[in-house]
């Protein structure tokens, strides 16, 4: 069985690079930061790997991908509506929608516009939590959050 | 093998597809297990992959674009097929304005003369739209006989225009460029002022061969920019005179709607002219000419030819390539030599022309063209227009559909291959050249719809002549096609109201004599002459002509025509004769032209007892003769 190991990255809880792993999920760092060690460039993998996919697709806009211009939640211009419940429907729908074509490896448990004080409603800033599981490791719950608010 | 890796097991690196890229890219990866995110849309690696798929493809569509521009095949754009073509020294043809020949009668002139100057306007008006029509030189007029008339003055439909550059010899990217795309080049006039301050103008003219422009010729020369407008360009002092600091380029031209204006027949001076103005107009010839810009397919089709002619019309090809530089409403070109007509006539080379617009060209333009050819020549070859001849094809076809695969009608069926043929007609046929092959017509007829599922279409050919009527006259008749004639006498006894032979024709009466008379053949070479009398032909003793079977020319030796008799129930002056082909392939020679004859057309549905599953199919099914 794989060995579960906690690194305590911010982004991510539980990493598993056990040797014995079927198969584990390694991407290359976006943030290009250097590995202190080799020098090299740093990699994310497994659920650190996964959690930056999902963040990566929620940030993803209609017609930002070259030549698909299909992928992409198209949730920042909700960042400019009318904040109610149908906006807020649309948005689950969106992300919702979007994770179920493009990242396989996850299945969404819930999305929540994480606002307890309804604070941000009227600085234009939206802070959606998103709660799934990695379909190999159907016991642990991830959470990504993703904030959307204007720059100007 | 992976997609993306050849038979090496290398990568393939011709794909110019975005996506084909990005898979090679990622079939790559798969070798390796430093990273393996690449399939999973949202991973860093795929969107760093999207940006080297995306500069890849970038890079190979510039490279791939590059190479197809540097070659006129290849060529896509405009100013790229210009450029190569001007390597070749080929002009491409630009706008042409409708040209018309009016006869102006000023009626209450007086005095020596009178003058209408250059740029002086008609109107007319073609569809609705008023166009207006200039004069492109000042014309002076004497009258004769008292009476004020220019006659034959060409006018341009468009406006007059003027343009004006300084040259600045200090400046070294100086152009002129005519600002504008529609302007018709042949009507362009170039005059040099010397100065500001010293008003002479020398007239340049535009050099057609660079043998022919010495020092001190005043000539310029012409060629499209990028932007598809003209430049005009002078000569260095060496192959042409060169302009010197200071003088002005003025240029003269016309800028034209192009074909649009084509066919103007009522027009009307626009202005007094010499201050008068009791002006009749008269239009001696029509307008037509107008045209739009020679396209890019045309271009890379004449461009070689031109430079393989080298500006001399020595083979018939030649002729092809030049005629269409000096005028430009042509659809369709023939250009045979004398020693292939019939029968030959040598010194001579046969044009025929099919213009864009209108049926036939006018003799002027005719008498213009040959005018025009003078300068590429051979000398003692003598170029010779002659109109198209039409020959018409009557299909009389009976096809089988199957009635359980359609909902349609037999005559919904019928109606559609009637408009098939009608449009193949149009733009498959009517033009030179152009061949009708009876099995693309039949598999044509099978295709219009599924459930079409067999043809049997039999032909005839048909040909017009227009009798000089009251005359005893000889008529040559062409269809430059072997007839059908498999047996000497084939179908000679006809009975009835049935012509004999191969050979029918319209009606006509004979001076002195009151039945209409027609005309069929024996089946042994010789044409006669009969009426109908109660039901029954009646011959007249002595055969009018004959007919040849294997070059289809048929001869009425004389023959006194007094009135023509309607042809499609119309009142007609021509008689038209109607014969049967040997082949089912039909050969236009010459001037000859094939057109489908939709009046005569005969499509016959008969529902296909076996398809559709009738009980008797198998064993009560009928064909239609093939002949």
């Amino acid at each position: 069985m794989a060995t579960v190991i906690d690194k305590g990255f911010d982004d991510a809880e539980i990493i598993n690079e056990s040797p014995r792993s079927p198969h584990i999920f390694k991407d290359i760092n976006l943030f290009f930061t250097r590995n202190p060690a080799t020098n090299d460039i740093t990699k994310v993998t497994d659920i650190q790997d996964i959690k930056r996919s999902v963040y990566n697709l929620c940030r993803t806009e209609f017609g930002e991908r070259l030549f698909h211009p299909e992928i992409g939640a198209g949730i920042r211009p909700l960042l400019f509506e009318n904040f109610g419940p149908m906006v807020y429907t649309e948005l689950q729908e969106r992300i919702r929608n979007l994770l179920t074509i493009y990242e396989p490896r996850v299945e969404v448990e819930n999305i929540v516009i994480h606002d307890p004080g309804f604070m941000n409603q009227d600085n234009n800033t939206l802070s959606i939590k998103l709660f799934f599981i990695v379909k190999n490791i159907p016991t642990q719950v991830e959470e990504v959050d993703v904030t959307l608010q204007r720059v100007r | 093998m992976a997609s993306g890796v050849n038979a090496k097991g290398k990568m393939v690196i011709t794909d110019l597809d975005f996506d084909q890229i990005k898979t090679n890219l990622k079939t790559y990866l798969q070798s390796q297990k430093e990273f393996t995110d690449y399939d999973f849309t949202g991973s860093g690696l795929s969107i760093l992959l999207d940006l080297l798929a995306y500069n890849t493809h970038y890079n190979a569509f510039m490279a791939n674009m590059l190479a197809n521009e540097m070659f006129l095949d290849s060529a896509v754009k405009r100013a790229s097929i210009g450029s190569h073509a001007k390597s070749l020294g080929y002009t491409p043809t630009g706008v042409r304005a409708p040209t018309a020949y009016l006869d102006i009668l000023v009626s209450d002139a007086i005095g020596a003369s009178i003058t209408m100057n250059i740029g002086h306007a008609f109107t007319s008006t073609v569809s609705g739209n008023n166009y207006q029509f200039v004069n492109t030189s000042e014309r002076i007029l004497t009258p004769t006989a008292g009476v004020f008339t220019f006659s034959n003055i060409p006018v341009y439909e468009g406006t007059w225009t003027t343009s004006r550059f300084t040259v600045n010899t200090e400046d070294v990217d100086q152009k002129f460029i005519i600002p504008n795309v529609n302007v018709d080049i042949t009507t362009l006039q170039i005059s040099i002022q010397t100065s500001t301050t010293d008003t002479t103008l020398t007239t340049y003219t535009k050099a057609n061969n660079i043998v022919e422009v010495k020092p001190t010729t005043t000539a310029f020369f012409i060629q499209e920019t990028l932007d598809d407008q003209w430049q005009i360009y002078f000569g260095d002092g060496v192959v042409g005179k060169s302009l010197v600091n200071g003088n002005i380029v003025i240029a003269k031209y016309v800028i034209t709607n192009g074909p649009d204006a084509n066919a103007a027949t009522l027009f009307q001076s626009a202005s007094n002219i010499s201050g008068f103005s009791d002006i009749t107009v008269t239009t001696a010839s029509a307008a037509s000419g107008g045209a739009t810009a020679e396209t890019d397919k045309s271009i890379k089709f004449n461009a070689p030819f031109s430079y393989a002619a080298q500006n001399r019309a020595v083979t018939a090809q030649d002729y092809r390539v030049i005629i269409p530089q000096l005028y430009s409403n042509i659809s369709s070109i023939s250009v045979w030599g004398g020693e292939y007509a019939s029968p030959p006539v040598y010194g001579k080379v046969y044009i025929s022309i099919i213009p864009k617009t209108g049926s036939t060209l006018t003799t002027s333009t005719k008498t213009e063209i040959v005018n025009l050819l003078d300068s590429y020549n051979v000398a003692s070859i003598t170029p010779v227009i002659v109109d198209a001849e039409t020959t018409k094809i009557i299909p009389t076809i009976t096809f089988k559909y199957d009635s359980s695969s359609t909902t349609k009608t037999k005559e919904d069926l019928a109606s559609e291959i009637t408009t098939k043929i009608t449009s193949y007609s149009n733009d498959t046929l009517e033009k030179f050249e152009s061949l009708f092959r009876h099995s693309v017509f039949t598999t044509m007829i099978d295709d219009v719809n599924p459930a079409i599922l067999s043809n049997i279409t039999n032909i005839k050919m048909s040909k017009t002549f227009t009798p000089t009527l009251a005359t005893d006259t000889k008529y040559t008749i062409s269809f430059s096609n072997a007839l059908y004639h498999p047996h000497s006498g084939h179908m000679a006894s006809q009975t009835g109201t049935t012509p004999n032979g191969i050979l029918t024709s319209s009606g006509f009466t004979q001076t002195g004599k009151t039945p209409t008379y027609y005309l069929d053949d024996d089946g042994a070479g010789l044409v006669w002459i009969y009426y109908i009398s109660a039901s029954e032909k009646v011959y007249e003793s002595a055969s009018v002509g004959t007919i040849n079977y294997t070059t289809g020319e048929v001869v009425l030796t004389k023959l006194d025509i007094a009135t023509v008799g309607d042809v499609d129930s119309l009142t007609s002056t021509v008689i038209r004769l109607t014969v049967t082909p040997a082949s089912d392939d039909v050969v236009p020679v010459r001037n000859q032209v094939l057109a489908i004859d939709t009046t005569n057309l005969s499509v016959t549905g008969t529902a296909d007892t076996i398809a559709s599953g009738v009980s008797d199919g198998g064993t009560n099914y009928t064909t239609t003769a093939s002949y």
